[in-house]
């Protein structure tokens, strides 16, 4: 199921990307792979660290090791965020 | 000078015993030790269960004052080497005593004390520590306590090689033994590591499985941590002989080398290069191998890159290999995880006997290993035990009857 990715959230996770990786902004696009980008087990992981700083979120292990490219990534953290549950009133 | 080396102790501490005997007989009867971690909150840690050395209780080992400055892991390394020298029954002269060696291997050290003491400062705002943090959390506290017990005045130090600490410890330990550099020595490993801090390290690294620990099985979801300690008695073997202590068994080679390949990604020709080293160190072919005690970690890298070297070292005789994965048993115990394995592979060889590798679902094509995983005769030969730690650093040991 692909969930359709804000482009608010699109653009956070491609910039944290972008940091994490030191890369430019502009080389960091969503139909990018990780192998394109060269981000190995060990970038994946930071990387993950980083976007649940981001967004406030957990990714869970199970669901991080299914993901292969940017796009996958970015619709991933849109789901977590979706599930969040509402601040109270 | 090169002397044959014999093992005439043992002893272990871990989750499925705290002595050797204890420890085989849950080895036998396949008896898992990873269960729900206790001993502090784990709620907001993805995972739940380790292999804690549950029964372990310092005050039926040490009195109130000798534990003040003594971490977990320097307990756990004390009451393994009690009972190894206990066996050993050794009877040191002044000049022996005067060389006697004590390699030990941690990953950690006081990790335990460390948490605590930083907490309290951090988190409590306590103005200060108390004095025995330093000396509780040196990684060579343990060898340091035994040196003051038993009076050895030799070459003694400890290795800290993450997940290969124990290995590469008693290899040195065996090498000193087999080059005249000592008469005697106490080699091993201990490891505390269940801290909240270091399990929470554990958890951002994302190799820790949710439930258990699966070695070369297909649905194999990552390590689970354990404690524990194995401590080994070496000495060459005419000493042993004519002494008439019993001999359980022998080290025959050891073999150690870096991947210089990937901080976390194992290399399967780092640790096929490794195993070769260790087999001529030993100056044993391959087809003299019967049993290999695998680094079997369970993770999804490490178990497919040991399968690719076993099948590249052992080539077309692995038919006539057991591989044996305990740390499905007993945990991954970091830095005493190579001393518990030795224990497990020397009463191996003395029983002639393969425990089982435990909580296997089913073959993963990409681990294609003659895995153990019932109680089966010893096949043939002598035994590898491997160990290949993060930071690509591999150490493999090499037993015989």
């Amino acid at each position: 199921m692909s969930e359709s990715v804000s482009p608010e959230v699109l653009t956070r996770v491609l910039r944290t990307l972008a940091e994490t990786q030191k890369l430019p902004f502009e080389q960091v696009t969503p139909e990018a792979t990780f192998e394109q980008l060269n981000i190995d087990s060990l970038d994946g992981i930071n990387i993950l660290f980083a976007l649940e700083n981001e967004f406030d979120i957990n990714i869970p292990d199970e669901s991080a090791r299914l993901v292969r490219n940017v796009r996958q990534l970015a619709e991933g953290v849109q789901k977590l965020i979706n599930e969040k549950p509402a601040p109270a009133a | 000078m090169t002397r044959r080396v014999a093992v005439t102790g043992i002893g272990c501490v871990s989750a499925i015993g705290n002595t050797a005997p204890a420890f085989w007989a849950s080895c036998l009867a396949g008896q898992c030790g990873i269960a729900q971690i206790r001993g502090f909150d784990m709620t907001g840690i993805r995972f739940q269960n380790g292999a804690q050395a549950r029964d372990f209780d310092p005050s039926k080992h040490f009195d109130d004052k000798q534990l003040i400055p003594l971490d977990r892991f320097a307990q756990l390394a004390i009451v393994a080497a009690r009972e190894a020298l206990a066996q050993a029954q050794l009877e040191l002269t002044d000049e022996e005593r005067a060389r006697a060696a004590i390699v030990t291997g941690s990953c950690y050290g006081g990790k335990t004390s460390e948490d605590a003491a930083f907490a309290s400062l951090y988190r409590d705002s306590q103005p200060r520590l108390h004095p025995m943090t330093i000396p509780r959390l040196m990684a060579n506290a343990g060898a340091s306590a035994l040196t003051l017990e038993l009076g050895w005045q030799g070459p003694v130090w400890t290795v800290s090689t993450a997940c290969s600490s124990a290995n590469h410890a008693i290899g040195q330990a065996y090498w000193l033994v087999r080059h005249g550099l000592a008469d005697v020595a106490l080699t091993g490993g201990s490891e505390a590591p269940f801290t909240y801090g270091s399990l929470k390290a554990w958890e951002a690294l994302r190799v820790v499985s949710p439930d258990t620990c699966r070695p070369f099985s297909k649905g194999r979801a990552g390590m689970v941590l354990g404690e524990g300690a194995g401590m080994l008695v070496l000495e060459p073997l005419d000493r042993a002989r004519a002494r008439g202590a019993t001999v359980i068994a022998e080290i025959a080679g050891f073999g150690m080398g870096a991947d210089a390949h990937h901080l976390t990604q194992p290399s399967a020709a780092g640790a096929a290069r490794t195993l070769r080293l260790a087999l001529a160190d030993a100056n044993l072919p391959p087809q003299a191998i019967g049993v290999a005690n695998a680094h079997g970690t369970g993770t999804a890298a490490n178990d497919v890159t040991e399968s690719a070297a076993i099948r590249d070292v052992f080539g077309a005789n692995r038919n006539n290999l057991l591989v044996t994965a305990t740390k499905s048993l007993h945990g991954h115990a970091l830095g005493a995880s190579g001393a518990l394995e030795a224990v497990a592979t020397i009463l191996g060889l003395q029983n002639q006997c393969v425990v089982p590798t435990v909580n296997f679902q089913e073959p993963d094509p990409d681990c294609d290993v003659p895995l153990c995983l019932e109680q089966k005769p010893w096949p043939h030969g002598a035994a590898v035990s491997n160990s290949f730690a993060f930071g690509g650093l591999n150490a493999v040991l090499v037993f015989q009857r």
